[in-house]
């Protein structure tokens, strides 16, 4: 019988805008009106009505909220939601448990993630005057290139202090190293020389002290780490320090202290100090240095720039050789983001690479624990329908058993953020601080920005991981599900992608983790090109080589001697080689006479240094084999080299050798020949065993030629050791990253073994009495897994190939290609993971007793 | 109860009538067929839902949820009942427009103007 119903989407209307209390009353009329003009009138005169009656009860009376009654039962209706939500997950403990681990861990690592993208993207953000502050830059052109440079000529500088009332201050800006003395030692220090009204300007809190103190240039500031450093448990206040800048010793009164520069500051600071200090006896028109200005409240940057124009134009009338070409104020929350385009300027660009590698492990876990939540919460869903069934046939609607189902993941992610955040707090972030070297901490209370993205996230996950399933579950049909029939269709097909995809995820980490460290392996173990061993390298003072020369010497334990500047696996500059046409960029390394011999470095062809040939010191220079090929030369003994704007021979060819660590591939360089009086460090090459016993002699001798500075001195052989720390810190992350991954697609695949296997178990049962093997039992609970974990493993392998090559790429100069071995271990990871956690349940099934399963319903 | 109750409109005091005719069966669409029936007046359903509510707040109806029915989908009904009220202010109502009635047949050389 089709009798025609009332039109659906007024209807639809009707319902929706009617308040609660009218709602019944006023459909149930407006649709017997319908099927009595039906009667009368026909169909389309009893639509057209049905229309009109909708619209004309659309009033406010009939829609108004009816408030009285709802709040009160809100409240009721949650906290039922909530305590069914709560017995719900303590009756599925199992699943649970997995899912808050996952999520926690995942949540944890987004912490990290986040802390760290934060404090490099996000710098400069905390200074109250912080909008009005600005770097001033000046573009001009040079060597025919247009470019922004991040600094102004004092003369500049000084005029925009006379003709600007719109600024309120302008603080020139610089920082080097200085030498702070302490008893015997000189200790480096980081300084940075500026104006008075610093302190006022930034939102660096002057703890103690006079906050003008810079106004005397005989006054320094110093932060509370370096009061400490200094000074440990005395008041700093009114002592004084002796600070060595530019190799003039002068004594400074601490007049007040500061607190430390947080990590998101640009603005380092150490020891502060005048401005003046810097550029005593300096020409104003010569003198550059940074220019920080703070405009008066209520300017804005845009109304100066014609003024800054004019600025610019008058510098260009100056005469200075270098002409500006335009004034620019950048903002100061833009100066670090801005920092590869503004040249010499404050404030140094983010690295990408590890915002990257971090935002997407950090992306992958979360992904991982959200497909775990998805299955498990779909597969716990489909267990629950009859309870879904039968409040729907009460009169449930659909909308609450989504909000209920929602409530339920709430709970859930709402545990796992907490626990997230223990683990953040007290487990990876001081983790993460040991292998960045930056101190990250969690205050969730005093962090803005933090809160709303814990906030963020929690909504997030929760309606991710929770409306995939809600919606599913929810939308059973009590009548299919009561007649025995169909149960909720389409998610199987769901569920193995995600679980595919999980697992190709794991495959992809625990390749990357492989290549990772088998590569960190087998760099830490690769010839340098040259013997480090038995070597160590003084740092020397100008001048002083031939008497501390002198004096290793004198020592039984020591094979040779020589000087250099700079050493090799430390230090190069660069320059630029020519020969004939074709230019390229080398590497630039001076030694005298004896070093490459000293160090090890083999000769190719031709012959090393001289040092009793003159001509050697001017005019020849050894190259190493990259350098030949870039030129493509072939060694005659007489070969012309242009390197910057000096000619000089090529006397000898070195075979390849590590100048640099292995992230860099070896490129052409050169080795030209430096005289005693230019050398800045001494290698000392002992006999196995005396390198300690000769250093302490050495520090004695240092003391008793130069004095109090301090001997500085280091073994050839860990040159690399901060580089080998730092990829070793990537290895770990990648490791650590793998073995979450592994855990979590682990967790995830238990979870839905176990279930699966307890929706079946009458199934399991009955075929057990009629008589079916243990094999063919496991066998079907394998074989519904392994084409998934068969897949995952080759699309991953693949993925791998190509990902994974080109971070390794990224990554380090030299790596050993992706190999069979590497796929085949993590294949067999994988599989003896994923077979060991299915088999807990193979286990189950075949232990069971059918009596006693199928007597209990 | 104040005076208010005892000024009802002309729609007002047909849908009270036919509330206290249709006794235990007064609710929005028997109402609206009874006067359209009786009357001939055709009432949208939403008038008569303003009308059931105002006398109902003016306490002259007072309301309970009944039965439901095939056509109604499944839904109950609002059931609309007279209370002594109502009765009172249709007595009222009445012996007023009577007194008026008689008043005006009692004037015979009265000219009815076309």
């Amino acid at each position: 019988m089709s009798r025609p119903a009332p039109p659906k989407w007024p209807d639809r209307f009707l319902g929706w805008y009617c308040n609660n209390r009218v709602r019944e009353q006023v459909q149930g009329d407006a649709h017997e009106l319908f099927y009595w003009r039906l009667e009368e009138k026909g169909p389309a005169a009893a639509k057209r009505a049905f229309v009109w009656d909708v619209i004309r009860l659309f009033k406010w009376s009939n829609i108004k909220p009816v408030n009285d009654e709802r709040a009160p039962d809100h409240m009721a209706m949650f906290r039922s939601y909530f305590k069914i939500g709560l017995r719900n997950l303590w009756k599925q403990r199992m699943a649970s448990t997995i899912n808050v681990i996952g999520l926690s861990l995942a949540i944890g690592c987004c912490l990290v993630a986040f802390k760290f993208i934060e404090s490099s993207l996000m710098k400069d953000r905390f200074h109250e005057n912080g909008d009005r502050i600005y770097m001033a830059t000046h573009s001009a052109f040079v060597d025919n290139q247009m470019s922004q440079y991040g600094y102004l000529s004092e003369e500049v500088s000084e005029l925009m202090r006379e003709r600007f009332p719109e600024i309120k201050r302008v603080m020139r800006y610089a920082s080097q190293g200085v030498l702070v003395k302490k008893g015997e030692d000189k200790i480096f220090s980081h300084a940075v020389f500026t104006d008075d009204g610093f302190f006022e300007s930034f939102s660096f809190p002057v703890v103690s002290g006079d906050i003008n103190a810079l106004s005397n240039p005989r006054n320094v500031v110093i932060t509370e780490n370096t009061a400490l450093q200094f000074f440990g448990d005395q008041d700093p206040l009114g002592q004084i320090i002796t600070l060595d800048v530019n190799n003039q010793e002068e004594d400074f009164i601490v007049a007040a202290i500061c607190k430390d520069s947080p990590l998101s500051s640009s603005i380092r600071l150490g020891v502060i100090m005048n401005h003046l200090i810097l550029r005593e006896g300096e020409e104003p028109g010569d003198f550059n240095s940074g220019v920080l200005v703070e405009l008066e409240a209520e300017v804005r940057s845009e109304s100066l720039r014609p003024k800054l124009q004019a600025l610019a134009r008058l510098q260009r009338d100056l005469g200075r050789e270098r002409k500006y070409e335009g004034i620019e104020l950048v903002p100061l929350k833009s100066i670090s983001s801005r920092a590869n385009e503004i040249r010499g300027g404050i404030g140094t660009a983010p690295a990408i690479a590890p915002i990257i590698l971090l935002a997407s492990i950090a992306g992958f876990m979360l992904i991982l624990s959200t497909f775990n939540y998805i299955n498990i919460a779909t597969f716990m869903g489909v267990k629950r329908v009859k309870e879904i069934g039968v409040r729907k046939v009460i009169g449930g609607k659909r909308r609450q058993l989504v909000v209920q189902f929602l409530t339920e993941n709430l709970i859930v992610c709402t545990l796992s953020v907490g626990l997230g955040c223990l683990l953040a707090a007290g487990f990876f972030l001081p983790q993460f601080s040991l292998i960045s070297g930056a101190t990250f901490t969690l205050d969730l209370l005093h962090d803005r920005e933090l809160l709303l993205f814990v906030l963020g996230l929690l909504g997030f996950i929760t309606l991710v991981s929770g409306a995939y399933p809600a919606f599913i579950v929810s939308a059973v049909k009590p009548v299919n599900l009561f007649r025995g029939g169909e149960m909720p269709g389409g998610k199987k097909r769901i569920t193995s992608f995600l679980l595919s995809f999980q697992f190709t995820l794991a495959t992809v980490t625990i390749i990357a983790a492989i290549m990772f460290i088998q590569t960190n392996y087998v760099n830490e173990r690769r010839d340098w090109g040259y013997d480090q061993n038995d070597k160590f390298v003084v740092g020397l003072g100008p001048q002083v080589y031939p008497e501390m020369r002198d004096k290793a010497l004198e020592h039984p334990g020591v094979i040779a001697v020589a000087g250099s500047r700079g050493t090799i696996g430390k230090s190069y500059i660069s320059g630029r080689g020519q020969v004939g046409e074709h230019s390229a960029q080398v590497e630039v390394l001076r030694g005298d006479a004896g070093y490459a011999r000293l160090l090890g470095l083999k000769l190719k062809d031709g012959r090393y240094f001289d040092k009793e040939l003159k001509g050697d010191v001017k005019s020849s220079i050894m190259v190493n084999e990259a350098f030949m090929e870039e030129f493509s030369l072939s060694f005659s003994g007489d070969n012309l080299v242009r390197i910057d704007s000096t000619n000089y021979h090529i006397t000898g060819v070195l075979e390849d050798f590590h100048y640099h660590a292995f992230d860099e591939r070896i490129g052409p360089a050169v080795m030209h020949l430096v005289p005693d009086n230019e050398v800045t460090h001494m290698t000392v090459h002992t006999t196995n065993g005396a390198l300690a016993s000769v250093e302490a002699i050495l520090r004695k001798a240092w003391h008793e030629t130069v004095g109090e500075e301090e001997f500085y001195s280091y073994r050839q052989s860990e040159v690399f050791d901060g580089y080998f720390s730092d990829v070793r810190g990537v290895g770990n992350i990648i490791l650590f990253t793998a073995i979450l991954s592994i855990i979590l697609s682990v967790m995830g695949l238990f979870g839905l073994v176990s279930l699966s296997v307890s929706s079946k178990i009458k199934d399991f049962s009955i075929r057990k009495i009629l008589g079916a093997s243990a094999i063919q039992l496991s066998g079907d609970v394998y074989r519904k897994f392994i084409t998934i974990l068969g897949f995952a493993i080759v699309v991953g392998s693949t993925l791998a190939v190509f990902v994974i090559s080109m971070l390794l790429d990224s990554a380090y100069g030299y790596h050993a290609p992706i190999n069979l071995l590497s796929l085949a271990l993590a294949t067999l990871i994988l599989l003896a993971v994923a077979g060991i956690t299915i088999n807990t349940q193979v286990r189950y099934v075949r232990r069971i007793n059918p009596a006693e399963t199928l007597r209990s319903e | 109860m104040g005076t208010k109750g005892t000024y009802i409109g002309e729609l007002e005091e047909l849908v009270l009538l036919v509330v206290g005719l249709l006794y235990e069966g007064a609710y929005g669409v028997s109402v609206l067929k009874e006067i359209k029936e009786q009357t001939g007046r055709e009432v949208n359903i939403s008038g008569i839902h303003s009308v059931m509510n105002r006398l109902e707040d003016k306490g002259l109806l007072r309301s309970e949820m009944g039965g439901a029915s095939n056509t109604r989908g499944g839904r109950r009904k609002r059931i609309y009942f007279l209370t002594a009220a109502g009765k009172n202010t249709l007595d009222q109502v009445r012996s007023v427009r009577e007194k008026l009635y008689t008043q005006l047949t009692s004037l015979p050389n009265y000219q009815f103007s076309a």
